[in-house]
């Protein structure tokens, strides 16, 4: 019966598989910057050039709502102004009608007088009378008026003033000066207040800084009509009117006739900012696209540095597991060479046996198993453990498994063997301690000679269930200097088991060896395991007592009197 | 992994050991021991902080005791815990070595 479990634990994969692996994965990422740039700045274009319109845009609303206002406020201004001429004249005729008759001339010469001459409001006023005849003329100063009181001209002024109640004007142009006349009547007395106002020639009249038009050019002009002869005043030169780009327009009352003012922005009205902002738009934006460029394209770099690090470190990191694994296959197949390929069949007698590699890469330690048929009614079993890992311990523990097993199939008792190894093994020299458990048997009673040298002590298990280690007196390792051994006498009763195993089995970090000892004497003795054949309890055995912290090798050999006895 | 601190107390080296003694420290180990077997005629091994010991740690001890015994030097293991105690006489080793008592405490019969 012949039991070799394999339970190679491996945490790296074999040779198999890995063999055709490239060692640089293609790139893939060569064209994404390229994309990437043009993306940031096609959007960074398309940003500026919408941040600037806008910023455009907004602006000329603002500055069109400002020059709004401040036109508004002009016209304000404008109005009031025609009150200076109004004011006078309703003032000359309410003293016309309250005065005698024959003191009118004096009184509204005397009382006008300071309302007339070259830089006064009026160049010419007169008071003219109502009679049955038409008008005639009661007073006057400023000389020779530009409309005589009986033109046609007059006469239409004049009804107009009558009938209305309200200021009446007119203006004339001649050559290039402009002549508006005035007329306020009192339908009631029938008195009329005649003047004229001649407009400067220039027309230009600065801006007064501390006036609603500061901060504007302006241009009024009589009327609805926006026309060069109808210009009244202006701040610019004539003959660059009409004003363009942004301007605003509005018209005024002017006695029975309007004023229409027009005005255009000299600087720019709203905040600063307002102003600059397309310009740092426009130059800001690109600059931010290109800052974005640099990032992003440090960014990509970056990345792929990082991904070029990980794939040669991948392909590193997959030969390194190639090499480990090939060493570790080769260990493996190394140990399971030298380990029994065949156990001896022995009349009367179950055996089983398994090797479990520990978990740890390639080191593989150094833990074996030998049974020996003497070809008569006597067999040998060895286990031993050579301490440490790796090739060399592999090899120290071919030498040792063919050391016991000459002496043993010599003739030599387990003590007189292990003493004999012992002469022959250094751990000085070698490096490793051996430790070993030697057994030879008696088939037909049971009967079993037992020797250790420094071994965990075998466990009897009986046919009822009960344990037992058996108490082999441990001589020295093998390797710590010449030594002597006990020989301990054990009968293998029928049904019962003994178990020989490597401290790999027992060992675990966190306890003591007691602990291991006591865990594997309640799994053995458990019904479950104990009740089937041999080759299921080992392996149930070795499934109880696994560890997942295990770094040790396993070596275990079971040896079971069967019922029967031998033929 | 074990930790290892060497010191030189009344002409004796003493190595505290601490930790785990398996084979990722026994090289270290040995190498420390041979240098104060070198430098004195007396090395105590304190094993009071060992947590665990395998039989590469057994190994390691069994070679500085034979470092030792071909200088003429002296060896000894003090502090030796149960679970190391128990450990060297399964394995047959406990006679092979000169163990202090630890104060207070009577060395346990196997």
């Amino acid at each position: 019966m012949t039991a070799t479990s394999d339970r190679t634990a491996a945490p790296f994969s074999g040779p198999q598989g890995t063999d055709d692996l490239p060692d640089v994965e293609p790139r893939r990422v060569a064209r994404r910057p390229e994309r990437a740039f043009a993306a940031i700045a096609l959007l960074g274009l398309i940003a500026t050039a919408v941040g600037v319109v806008l910023a455009v845009r907004t602006d000329r609303s603002n500055e069109r709502r400002l020059l709004q206002v401040q036109t508004e406020q002009a016209a304000t201004v404008l109005a009031s102004a025609t009150n200076s001429i109004q004011e006078p004249m309703a003032s000359a005729l309410d003293v016309a009608a309250s005065v005698l008759p024959r003191r009118r001339q004096a009184v509204f010469a005397q009382r006008f007088a300071r309302n007339v001459g070259a830089d006064k409001t009026f160049q010419f006023g007169a008071l003219w009378s109502r009679g049955p005849d038409g008008f005639s003329e009661v007073s006057a100063i400023g000389g020779q008026a530009g409309t005589s009181p009986s033109s046609a001209q007059a006469r239409a002024l004049l009804a107009r003033a009558m009938s209305s109640g309200t200021l009446a004007v007119r203006w004339t142009t001649q050559g290039r000066q402009t002549r508006i006349s005035f007329a306020l009547a009192d339908p009631v007395s029938g008195f009329v207040v005649y003047t004229e106002r001649v407009l400067p020639a220039g027309r230009r009249v600065p801006v007064d800084p501390g006036s609603g038009f500061a901060g504007l050019d302006y241009a009024i002009y009589l009327g609805d009509a926006a026309t060069p002869d109808n210009l009244a005043m202006t701040d610019v030169e004539p003959s660059s009117l009409p004003l363009t780009g942004l301007t605003s327009s509005t018209t005024v009352p002017f006695g029975d006739s309007t004023l229409t003012l027009v005005t255009r922005p000299r600087d720019h009205l709203g905040s600063y900012l307002g102003q600059l902002l397309p310009w740092l738009v426009g130059f800001g934006a690109p600059l931010l696209t290109a800052l974005a460029m640099a990032l992003a394209r440090q960014v990509l770099l970056s990345r792929e540095r990082a991904e070029a690090d990980t794939r040669t470190i991948t392909s590193l990191y997959r030969r390194v597991d190639k090499l480990y694994g090939e060493q570790r296959e080769l260990s493996v197949r190394l140990q399971r060479a030298l380990l029994p390929r065949t156990i001896p069949t022995l009349a009367g007698y179950e055996i089983a046996a398994a090797y479990v590699a520990g978990a740890q890469g390639i080191d593989i330690g150094g833990d074996w198993y030998s049974v020996i048929g003497f070809g008569d009614d006597r067999f040998a079993f060895v286990v031993g453990d050579v301490s440490g890992h790796g090739i060399d311990t592999v090899a120290e523990m071919a030498r040792a498994r063919f050391t016991v097993r000459a002496y043993l199939v010599d003739g030599d008792s387990p003590q007189v063997a292990l003493e004999k190894c012992s002469h022959q093994f250094d751990i000085t020299t070698d490096g490793h301690m051996v430790t070993v458990v030697a057994g030879v048997g008696d088939l037909c009673t049971g009967e079993l000679v037992l020797a250790s040298a420094g071994h965990p002590p075998p466990l009897l298990l009986s046919a009822d269930g009960s344990t037992e280690f058996v108490p082999v007196e441990a001589g020295g390792p093998l390797g710590v200097g010449p030594s002597t051994y006990q020989a301990t006498t054990v009968t293998l009763a029928p049904g019962a088991t003994l178990l020989c195993y490597t401290d790999g089995l027992v060992e675990r970090r966190a306890e003591d060896i007691d602990a291991g000892f006591a865990r594997l004497a309640r799994a053995a003795a458990s019904d479950e395991l104990r009740s089937g054949p041999l080759e299921p309890f080992l392996g149930g055995l070795l499934e109880s007592m696994r560890d997942a912290e295990r770094h040790d090798d396993i070596a275990v050999l079971a040896l079971r009197r069967t019922d029967l006895t031998p033929p | 992994m074990a930790k290892f601190t060497a010191e030189s107390l009344d002409g004796t080296w003493v190595i505290r050991v601490a930790g785990e003694v398996d084979m990722t420290s026994t090289d270290d180990l040995l190498a420390l021991a041979t240098d104060c077997l070198d430098r004195g005629d007396r090395l105590r091994l304190d094993l009071g902080a060992v947590t665990f010991i395998d039989s590469s740690g057994l190994g390691i001890l069994l070679r500085i005791r034979r470092h030792a015994a071909d200088a003429g030097k002296l060896l000894t293991l003090a502090y030796v815990g149960p679970g190391t105690e128990r450990l060297l006489k399964v394995t047959g080793l406990y006679p092979l070595f000169d163990i202090e008592p630890s104060p207070g405490e009577t060395t346990a019969p196997r």
